[in-house]
């Protein structure tokens, strides 16, 4: 089907872009428009405006300071994953990246276009909960942050007012920020490549000298409605020695989860798997933070 | 193609409770007023009043998809002694992504210190909108959020209502 008619808006500045959602009722966004193009088309989402975001300058920097790192809102998920330096100090990117949609998706796809669209399955989402980011959001009035553990709300439904756009993420270096001995893991299970995953997994941890685990984040995808921080697992692991034993214990918190039932997957399986995944992942993220030590 | 659409029907049953440091008796000559309990539903507005049956829209987001029903709201149940009553809503997406119908039962009792108001909401959504997202039982969670805020809602404009009652 083709989309119903709608207004074209092709903003070139920042400014211009905040007036526009401040006046319009019924506007959407686009970004990479990989989700939203195939929802117009279907009539599913039928707005009375569209907003184009790929002519707003400005918002596909991706910025390395001492400290944070900065992503622009309008980051195609394509440099993300060629970003060598990006990746140098945190590999999360390339490896979930590998498992989003596919090469000519990747190509349009954007970092802001996955947050917003926020599939409780979608690999970015996953990996800014996991590496604490915060999520900036501007509008005609200002500018605020919202916590990435804040930013899913319900089911495909952000932290975010219709008259605000989403700008970009913020988050510490994991590299330099929890030490020297800090290990990063994603992986998901998919019954296709490219399908959404029953279940994704990223996490960042870190040890001491002892190997006993200062800091961990355990962030899981697919399983339920919303991505979500798997604080059991985390307290599990924090303060003990980082073994075999600790790992399977803080991988059966994921049985613990309500889980959610489609036709591909019930909840007990989704939650099985996210298990297993977890437990790899974990290890594969405790195994790295050993291996990095200086 | 219009059976394939109308098979796709969702129904569920929301309840939920509150009480009112209020009597009973003024409680329900605020349940029973339209014009105030209407816009407490999240989105929702009245645009027109005919009699007993009013016009209104109500604006819902199911995740990325905005949704707005258009349709008619009346008391068809009014049980003054019991202090009881039903809300029926029949609305239909302006854009025909589906239609809703609601029943919501409203009763009223007296509590040690006011009045409990119980509402069950009996709603059933048709066409596209019924269908939608990936997993079972995503649009009943989405339903019932949106319910449970206008009960917050509401028992929040009640509450005021007892408070200025007061003053």
């Amino acid at each position: 089907m083709k989309p119903s008619p709608f207004a074209y808006h092709a903003p070139t500045t920042l400014a211009e872009t905040l007036d526009l959602l401040a006046d319009l009722d019924d506007a959407k966004l686009l970004a990479g428009g990989q989700s939203l193009m195939p929802m117009m088309n279907f009539r599913y989402v039928a707005p009375e405006h569209l907003i184009d975001l790929n002519q707003v300058a400005g918002l596909d920097r991706i910025e390395l300071g001492e400290k944070y790192v900065r992503l622009g809102a309008m980051v195609r998920q394509r440099s993300l994953l060629t970003h060598d330096a990006l990746n140098a100090c945190c590999p999360l990117f390339r490896e979930a990246l590998e498992w989003v949609g596919h090469i000519a998706t990747r190509n349009r796809g954007t970092l802001g276009g996955s947050l917003s669209h926020l599939d409780p399955a979608a690999e970015l989402p996953v990996v800014c909960m996991a590496l604490n980011a915060e999520v900036e959001i501007a509008s005609s009035e200002g500018q605020r942050t919202v916590q990435a553990t804040q930013w899913p709300v319900a089911y495909m439904l952000p932290n975010i007012d219709e008259h605000e756009l989403l700008i970009g993420i913020r988050f510490a270096r994991p590299d330099t920020s929890f030490g020297a001995r800090t290990g990063m893991a994603f992986s998901e299970f998919a019954r296709r490549h490219g399908d959404f995953a029953l279940a994704a997994v990223a996490i960042v941890v870190a040890l001491d000298d002892d190997d006993t685990v200062t800091h961990a984040s355990v962030a899981l995808g697919g399983v339920d409605d919303v991505p979500l921080r798997l604080s059991a697992a985390e307290e599990l692991l924090i303060g003990r020695r980082a073994d075999a034993g600790v790992v399977t214990t803080a991988a059966r918190a994921a049985l613990e989860l309500p889980g959610f039932e489609d036709v591909h997957a019930s909840a007990t399986y989704r939650r099985k798997v996210a298990m297993t995944l977890l437990e790899r992942t974990l290890s594969t993220a405790l195994m790295r933070a050993r291996e990095s030590q200086t | 193609m219009t059976d394939r659409i109308l098979l796709r029907i969702t129904t569920m049953q929301i309840t939920n409770n509150f009480s009112v440091a209020s009597s009973p008796s003024t409680v329900w000559a605020a349940l029973v007023d339209i014009g105030r309990v209407a816009p407490c539903f999240p989105g929702a507005r009245l645009t027109a009043s005919d009699g007993d049956v009013h016009s209104g829209e109500v604006k819902v987001k199911l995740g990325p998809v905005a949704v707005t029903f258009v349709g008619q709201l009346a008391l068809k149940q009014r049980d003054d002694a019991n202090l009881r009553c039903v809300l029926t809503a029949e609305a239909s997406d302006r854009k025909q992504r589906g239609n809703l119908h609601a029943d919501i039962e409203f009763v009223v009792s007296a509590s040690a210190d006011g009045a409990d108001v119980q509402t069950t909401t009996e709603l059933q959504l048709t066409g596209p909108v019924a269908q939608y997202g990936r997993a079972a039982g995503l649009i009943e969670k989405m339903a019932a959020r949106n319910i449970e805020q206008f009960a917050t809602q509401l028992a929040a404009t009640l509450r005021e209502d007892a408070a200025e009652g007061l003053a």
